[in-house]
């Protein structure tokens, strides 16, 4: 058992952090407006270019399209990427993209894509919840149809983050109506400008918008297909491990305590014994966070299974974000919560509220995630 | 590295314990034990002792 990081595990983390120095309250300021003008959850093109320019993205890939960094650098970079208040979502998002070519897609998809990935230049969503499905993913219904050398897609998803600046779309759809859930699904990568795609926002309470996405007779070329035809669930599970070992709340919570712990040094003597209890009570379980976290980490890092472990880290994250900001808005006064400011922490904490709520809904509900964990991780059978 | 597993060594005393108290901790001797005046189980807590749990602050974990 080992949590102290050596000088080798630091390398990723030091280089992210002279970055860090390099970027002042304007340019900070700067990040937050990009990614409010994008309507985009804390993703800036500006510093996804920075990450790309400095081959911060996809650390852990194998040369010449990564470092092959071990996955605990990986871990400590993007920590500290979060623990600095940078918009994180947009590496997460594109390295999920890259991840899932690396895994499943052919050599001439990760010729063409991974450059791009690398250095930035290329965003990435994936097309997977439908309308009126709920958290069914199970139930979609969008067909594509092979006709030659292409298939012909047509459906529509809902929820689809980042699709409106996103060059290309992950797309799960059936490819065989004769079967049902997981089977007779296939994954294809869809060039977002074809002609036939359209796009709805759907704004949410964090202040972005996500996306309900139309596919109306949309041609995709046969080789965009990822892995095997009628075999894209096999796919896509990697991608939602991956997506699930994303910290959902709680180191961007620890950046938030630390600035909260500021802030109360001043007014410290109004602080009753109750307070000070919580607080220390959300110390101790942004620790436990973050644990997890590591852990879902490491063990993907060593081949393991994270299917039962990464949706205990993110029920718990994203849950420990909601009841934090709530104690703290309380602590600071609620009044801090309806009125324009110009004290950007109480800014801060009135987005987070609205961004945590969020947090336990995106990426599969606390319900969902629970049930995973009783099913994955406890081995418990499913209710019928 | 970073690493949240325990190593060989704890996995090994952990099985031992577990072997010492499936052997001499079953519920009859755990009743038997609270049925006492003083609710403790001498000849447990003497294999325990032989077995270092005291030490057990010192192993490298």
């Amino acid at each position: 058992m080992n949590f102290q990081p050596d000088e080798e595990d630091n390398l990723y983390r030091d280089k992210l952090r002279a970055i860090a120095a390099e970027y002042g309250w304007q340019e900070m300021r700067a990040l937050r407006d990009e990614a409010e003008e994008l309507h985009l959850e804390r993703f800036s093109f500006e510093f996804q270019n920075r990450l790309g320019r400095e081959g911060l993205i996809g650390l852990t890939w194998p040369a010449p399209y990564g470092k092959g960094a071990r996955v605990d650098q990986q871990f400590l970079m993007a920590e500290e990427l979060e623990c600095q208040g940078f918009p994180g979502y947009g590496l997460t998002s594109i390295q999920r993209g890259g991840g899932m070519l690396l895994r499943s897609g052919s050599e001439e998809q990760i010729a063409e894509h991974l450059p791009h990935v690398a250095d930035g230049s290329w965003v990435y969503c994936q097309g997977l919840s439908e309308p009126g499905a709920g958290s069914d993913l199970l139930s979609l219904r969008t067909r594509a149809v092979r006709e030659g050398d292409e298939y012909v897609i047509n459906g529509s998803k809902l929820w689809t983050s980042t699709a409106h600046h996103a060059n290309w779309c992950s797309l799960l759809v059936r490819t065989d109506p004769e079967q049902s859930r997981h089977k007779g699904l296939s994954l294809l990568l869809v060039d977002l400008k074809s002609p036939g795609v359209t796009m709805q926002p759907v704004w949410v309470l964090g202040g972005w918008h996500v996306n309900a996405v139309f596919y109306d007779n949309v041609r995709v070329p046969a080789k965009n297909l990822v892995g095997q035809e009628n075999q894209g669930w096999k796919v896509i599970t990697g991608n939602l491990d991956e997506e699930r070992a994303m910290s959902f709340g709680g180191t961007e919570t620890r950046l938030l305590c630390a600035r909260l712990i500021h802030r109360l040094q001043e007014r410290a003597d109004t602080l009753g014994e109750s307070d000070l209890e919580r607080l220390g009570h959300f110390i101790m379980e942004l620790e436990a966070d973050r644990l997890l976290y590591l852990r879902v980490g490491l063990q993907a890092a060593r081949g393991e299974d994270t299917s039962g472990s990464g949706p205990m880290s993110k029920v718990y994250g994203s849950e420990l974000a909601q009841q934090f900001v709530e104690w703290a808005a309380e602590l600071l006064g609620r009044e801090t919560l309806y009125q324009e400011s110009e004290d950007v922490l109480a800014n801060d904490l009135e987005q987070q509220v609205r961004v945590a709520t969020v947090l336990t809904v995106i990426g599969g509900t606390s319900e969902v995630q629970r049930n995973i964990v009783a099913t994955r991780y406890l081995g418990l059978p499913r209710s019928n | 590295m970073l690493d949240e597993r325990w190593t060989p060594e704890v996995e090994e005393i952990g099985d031992a314990l577990r072997r010492i108290l499936s052997a001499e901790s079953s519920p009859e001797q755990v009743r038997k034990a609270e049925a006492e005046e003083n609710g403790r189980d001498a000849a447990l807590e003497q294999t325990l002792a032989e077995f270092g749990l005291g030490d057990l602050r010192r192993v490298d974990i």
